[in-house]
């Protein structure tokens, strides 16, 4: 995602590195996300995600390297872009003495277009406790919270850093809603980092793969749809070799005349050159995206 | 449990220290306000307060692991620790005995024993409970919460109504009756102490004792935690109060947060403490720790040096005259050197406490707010400003009380009783200056504690100079040198603030505590729970 032009990008990092004391959180990190894209961020825990969004919102600035949201350097982001940033963390911070309400009302006054219609069709989705004080409320309660304060005021950059572990699947569904709904109306630009890939896929358009603070994969979905997949392959002559050899499989199980083998590739006709070469049958399957993981931020090279 | 756990909770050395200083300041008391002599003031701090604050601090330790929520599932902990408990008891009462019997041996060593013993377990039923359904009631606890200010006055209390000398005689009369009843006595409070209906009670509120978390003050990321726990409890024992949702002015009422570093202001202080009744009742309590701290802490300490430094009785009348000539601003007019030192001595206990109430509660930003950096800055600064003044000007209102006292009660009045603004300046003086060289960017500890040193000796020797030249022609000179220095340091700490704010984590917990105290900062960046998690 390095193609747009400069005022077109929601987000854009330029050799990011970010380092604490006796560790690496992100080493060398380019990339551009144009307006108007839902950016999926995965990577094990301690790949550099959290990072990367903090870094994204200005709250935290990288040790080498320059970041730009929305158009301004991420250590000068003032009201004019803070005000269309929006941020739900996985652990928000909320002042704990106020009830739902209270801290709605103060957040709001922040922002000058406060959506109070989102906000009533929210609660009532999301079945938040208005007049519970925060401190009171569960772990999912809480996230509806963050939620809620942070898509109301409508942003243009909307960050997510694991914004629905704690939600039931009937709140995630919702949740989902609520985020297409920002998407068809404001175009706004996500970028969401989450361990949940199955909802994840439902959403997003470009996936950003962190492993070790470094980018593994910087491509669109339905690319990544399109080129990974799972090859059952028969031998109706009984026998297989013993590995296959091509470049673009990365995984192969093999079992007396069968083998699963997970590949990368582009070719419309391989499954058929494959199967002509080995003389073999082939079942294709391709993969989602919780079984591409793995292969996605384990590899350090493109594939073919 | 092994010692070494249990040591590690009670955190001996800080406890003794703290004991000790207590204990000492409880007989400057005695001495100083009912005249008692020398001998009879250290038996009452020996045979009362040191027992009670070495019991305080055992029962922290105690307490610190048996309020959290694991402590139940720990098999056997109950019993090991009340083991532990024992032992710690023990320990005290035998070294508490050995110097009775060394420095007063006119006293049975049975009967101190029993004393001590019972006295050192007595705080292990102290509840650690917020009590919610009452704001006065509520006041009321958390004044006798503040239990290190007030041991002097409680072990001077109870020395005095049970009697220095009807207690010394009885103790000879009957020394194995008082071994018997303090053992008991201990037995029992320890066995009610470990009960298990009390230990299910216990488990459901925080409690972090200070000597175990001592080392949490170079750490913000443990004290925020600590702070947003106890918060969060807090809290909850206000649901369900019927004016928790009622009280006037808790609801934010500005539509919409406008451009000026004063709007943001209120921001904060809404985001801290709220128009509400546990933000009013933080409010209550830091003025009431800061008045408590003033009479209870500060003014036996000054009487103790007075006394000590001049070798000579010092009586009540004498102790309040000295005081309202001190707290008259006008320091030229304590006559001795010795009187001189120990205002300083003093002025540095006020500075020490409130420098670390004002940073205390700038550890962090509450929320992400949609600010710049730089107007976080200019707010954060303005506001830690503002809180200091608030935390100097109430023991300096403290002291003017005091001094109005001393002057009605000694009937020696003086004409520079009262100038507060003057006393104000002589006390920030001090810890802007102190600020300053704790905000330096100096890249070695090496080089940080000599600035630091350094800083402080200027800042006394200048505050010094004014009251020593306060009658003479100097006496503009210097006044103008503080004044300028002290301009001069305030605007290197917002140079120095707002260079922290264009690079800091905002993530971090203390995050704006960093701003002021980079010497600690770079410590706590070692630490790995700086380190958001990614």
């Amino acid at each position: 995602m390095n193609i747009a032009p400069p005022d077109t990008l929601a987000f854009a990092a330029d050799r990011v590195s970010k380092t604490y004391p006796g560790h690496i959180a992100l080493a060398e990190v380019s990339l551009n996300i144009p307006v108007g894209h839902v950016v999926g961020l995965i990577g094990r825990n301690g790949a550099g995600k959290t990072t990367l969004l903090h870094l994204a919102a200005g709250l935290v600035l990288p040790t080498s390297g320059t970041c730009h949201t929305l158009g301004r350097r991420s250590d000068e982001l003032d009201s004019p872009e803070l005000t269309r940033l929006g941020l739900v963390m996985q652990e928000g911070r909320f002042i704990e003495w106020m009830t739902v309400a209270q801290h709605l009302d103060f957040t709001a006054s922040f922002y000058a277009h406060w959506d109070r219609d989102l906000q009533r069709r929210l609660i009532d989705t999301l079945e938040v406790p208005l007049q519970r004080k925060v401190a009171e409320l569960s772990t999912g309660d809480r996230q509806k919270v963050g939620i809620l304060l942070g898509v109301c005021h409508r942003p243009a950059l909307l960050l997510l850093d694991e914004p629905m572990s704690s939600l039931d699947p009937i709140a995630r569904a919702h949740m989902l809603d609520v985020l297409l709904e920002l998407l068809r109306d404001d175009g706004c630009t996500v970028i969401i980092s989450s361990h949940l890939l199955d909802d994840v896929e439902k959403v997003v358009d470009w996936i950003i793969a962190l492993d070790g603070g470094r980018i593994t994969e910087n491509s669109a979905l339905d690319e990544l749809q399109e080129s990974f997949a799972e090859w059952t392959v028969t031998s109706p002559a009984g026998t297989l070799p013993i590995r296959f050899t091509e470049s673009f499989i990365l995984t192969q199980q093999s079992r007396d005349r069968q083998a699963r083998l997970t590949v990368r590739t582009r070719e419309p006709d391989a499954a058929e050159r494959f199967a002509a070469k080995h003389r073999v049958e082939i079942t294709s399957r391709p993969l989602n995206l919780g079984e591409m993981f793995p292969l996605l931020i384990n590899r350090t090279k493109d594939a073919p | 449990m092994s010692p070494s756990v249990y040591l590690r909770l009670l955190q001996p050395v800080p406890a003794l220290f703290v004991s000790a200083i207590f204990a000492n300041g409880a007989a400057a008391f005695s001495r100083l306000l009912f005249g008692l002599n020398n001998a009879d003031s250290y038996l009452l701090a020996l045979l009362v307060a040191l027992p009670l604050l070495l019991g305080m601090d055992l029962a922290s330790a105690a307490h610190t692991a048996m309020h959290r929520p694991f402590f139940l599932l720990l098999p056997d902990a109950a019993r090991r620790l009340r083991r532990a408990e024992l032992w710690a008891v023990l320990v005290c009462t035998t070294a508490i005995t050995s110097a009775s019997a060394w420095l007063f041996p006119a006293v049975p060593p049975p009967a101190v024993f029993g004393i001590a013993a019972a006295l050192l377990a007595l705080p292990i039923l102290n509840r650690r409970r917020h009590v919610a359904r009452s704001r006065a009631l509520h006041v009321a606890v958390n004044l006798f919460g503040l239990q290190f200010p007030l041991m002097g006055v409680i072990g001077w209390a109870l020395f005095m109504w049970i009697g220095a000398h009807r207690l010394v005689p009885a103790m000879v009369a009957v020394p194995w009756l008082f071994f018997a009843g303090g053992i008991a006595a201990a037995a029992g409070l320890l066995q009610l102490g470990f009960a298990r209906t009390n230990l299910r009670e216990r488990a459901e509120t925080p409690f972090f004792s200070p000597n175990a978390t001592w080392r949490a003050l170079f750490s913000p990321p443990i004290m925020a935690r600590h702070r947003d726990e106890t918060r969060r409890h807090l809290v909850r024992c206000d649901s369900g109060h019927p004016q928790a949702t009622t009280m006037p002015g808790r609801d934010w009422t500005v539509a919409a947060v406008g451009p000026r570093t004063r709007d943001w202001l209120q921001v904060l202080w809404h985001a801290g403490y709220g128009a509400t009744r546990r933000g009013s009742f933080l409010h209550a309590q830091r003025l009431i720790f800061l008045v408590m701290l003033s009479y209870a802490f500060v003014m036996p300490a000054m009487g103790f040096m007075f006394a000590l430094l001049d070798h000579r009785p010092f009586g009540f009348s004498g102790y309040l005259g000295s005081l309202a000539a001190l707290s008259s601003a006008d320091l030229g007019a304590v006559n001795s050197t010795a009187q001189f030192g120990s205002a300083f001595v003093s002025l540095l206990l006020f500075v020490g406490f409130t420098f670390a109430l004002a940073l205390g509660s700038q550890l962090r930003p509450q929320l992400a707010y949609p600010v710049s950096r730089e107007r976080l800055a200019r707010v954060s600064f303005s506001n830690a400003l503002l809180q200091l003044v608030f935390a100097l000007a109430i023991p300096s209102a403290a002291l003017q009380f005091a001094a109005l006292i001393g002057q009605l009660a000694s009937g020696r009045f003086l004409p520079a009783l009262g100038v507060p603004p003057l006393l104000l300046l002589d006390m920030a003086f001090i810890p802007i200056l102190l600020l300053v060289a704790s905000a330096a960017r100096l890249p070695h500890a090496a080089a940080r504690i000599p600035t630091f040193v350094a800083l402080a000796a200027i800042a006394c020797a200048l505050a010094a100079s004014r009251s020593l030249w306060a009658e003479s022609v100097l006496r503009v000179p210097v006044f103008l040198g503080i004044m300028l220095t002290t301009t001069g340091a305030l605007q290197l700490l917002w140079w120095q603030t707002r260079r922290h704010f264009r690079t800091c984590n905002l993530v971090a917990e203390a995050a704006l505590a960093r701003a002021f105290i980079f010497g600690v900062s770079v410590k706590i960046n070692r630490a790995p729970l700086s380190v958001p998690g990614q």
